[in-house]
């Protein structure tokens, strides 16, 4: 699996079908890449960014679980 | 636990409480049916005590009227109380085979009859027949004879009382027995299906409530989600964060991902600079 793949398993276990429009702005808009360019490397940010998106939208909770999820993706 | 391991443990717990109740009303129909072969083998032993004392006093009787110059049908009540005692003597003996004590008593009275009875009836005949002894001589020892015939007589009726006695107790009892199964199979039977019905019913109340309480108010919550309500998601893990460890389980698991994303849809859609530019 891909990182992209990876990191859409776990935002959609929270997101469900929201994940992938999500992932999608965040890797265009923050991280400058499309989400199939994604590496390893990237996760610490996109795990960040998407705690910050997120805690916004559903809570702090979501978030903190979204972003240890991405974490262990490392 | 899944939903369907739930109601098939419901119904084993009532169909186990059917099956132990059914065992022990088989059990006990079971032993009332043995009970009832005792009695039917205690009356049957009880009339042939009866055949064979009626059989001695038939016996007595023939001599009787063999000694009242009526020797020929002496003889023929003679014959045909032997043919009843013969056949009463051949069953009591297999009969009794397993109550040595009865069987004993029995073995007295034969002793009686072999020993004492059948003599005297001899000793008469002979006597009657005596062509030596005088006509007073001959009533004489012919009374003195009968005397002992009927006090033996007496003697094995009185054993015989005691035998049948005694098979008339078992009956009384192995009919009480009888009784207190039959009893206790009727109790049984009513306790039975009250506890059967009781816990029909607290599995049925258990798990409708277990199942639809939660879908009740998931679907409260889909028909507010339905009407734009997305702040839903805070009542669901409030109210619905319930552990069944089943389906619903996993509909709540589902649900709440789907306000999820609702909600970040809509979070994306009216202000995605702000979600993505934190």
């Amino acid at each position: 699996m891909t990182v992209e793949q990876d990191c859409l398993a776990v935002l959609a276990k929270d997101l469900g079908p929201a994940a992938r429009t999500f992932l999608i702005r965040v890797c265009r808009q923050q991280l400058q890449k499309e989400p199939t360019m994604l590496q390893t490397e990237d996760i610490d940010r996109l795990a960040l960014l998407c705690y910050a998106g997120i805690q916004q939208a559903l809570g702090i909770p979501t978030a903190e679980k979204v972003k240890k999820s991405l974490m262990e993706l490392k | 636990m899944k939903i369907r391991r739930k109601l098939l443990i419901s119904y084993f717990v009532i169909v186990a409480l059917f099956i132990a109740a059914g065992a022990t009303m088989t059990y006990n129909t079971l032993e009332m049916a043995e009970l009832q072969t005792a009695v039917e083998k205690q009356i049957e032993i009880n009339d042939n005590a009866y055949a064979y004392a009626q059989g001695l006093d038939q016996k007595q009787f023939g001599t009787l009227i063999y000694t009242m110059d009526n020797p020929q049908e002496g003889e023929r009540i003679m014959v045909a109380s032997a043919e009843t005692i013969v056949e009463a003597e051949t069953y009591l003996k297999t009969a009794l085979t397993d109550k040595p004590e009865l069987l004993a008593k029995f073995n007295e009275v034969v002793d009686i009859d072999w020993n004492t009875i059948n003599p005297a009836i001899t000793e008469i005949s002979a006597i009657y027949s005596s062509t030596t002894l005088s006509g007073d001589e001959q009533v004489a020892q012919i009374w003195t004879q009968l005397g002992i015939l009927m006090n033996a007589v007496n003697q094995a009726d009185l054993k015989l009382a005691d035998v049948r006695s005694v098979t008339i107790g078992n009956v009384e009892a192995s009919t009480a027995a009888s009784q207190n199964y039959a009893n206790f199979s009727s109790i049984l039977a009513v306790a039975s299906i009250g506890a059967m019905s009781a816990a029909s019913i607290a599995m049925a109340i258990i798990m409708g409530n277990r199942i639809t309480i939660p879908l009740k108010k998931l679907a409260d919550i889909a028909q507010k989600v339905s009407l734009g309500d997305l702040n839903q998601r805070h009542y669901l893990k409030e109210n619905i964060d319930i552990k069944t460890g089943d389906e619903i389980d996993e509909l709540v698991d589902a649900f709440k991902r789907m306000i999820n994303a609702f909600r970040m849809t809509e979070a994306l859609a009216n202000e995605p600079e702000v979600i993505v530019a934190q």
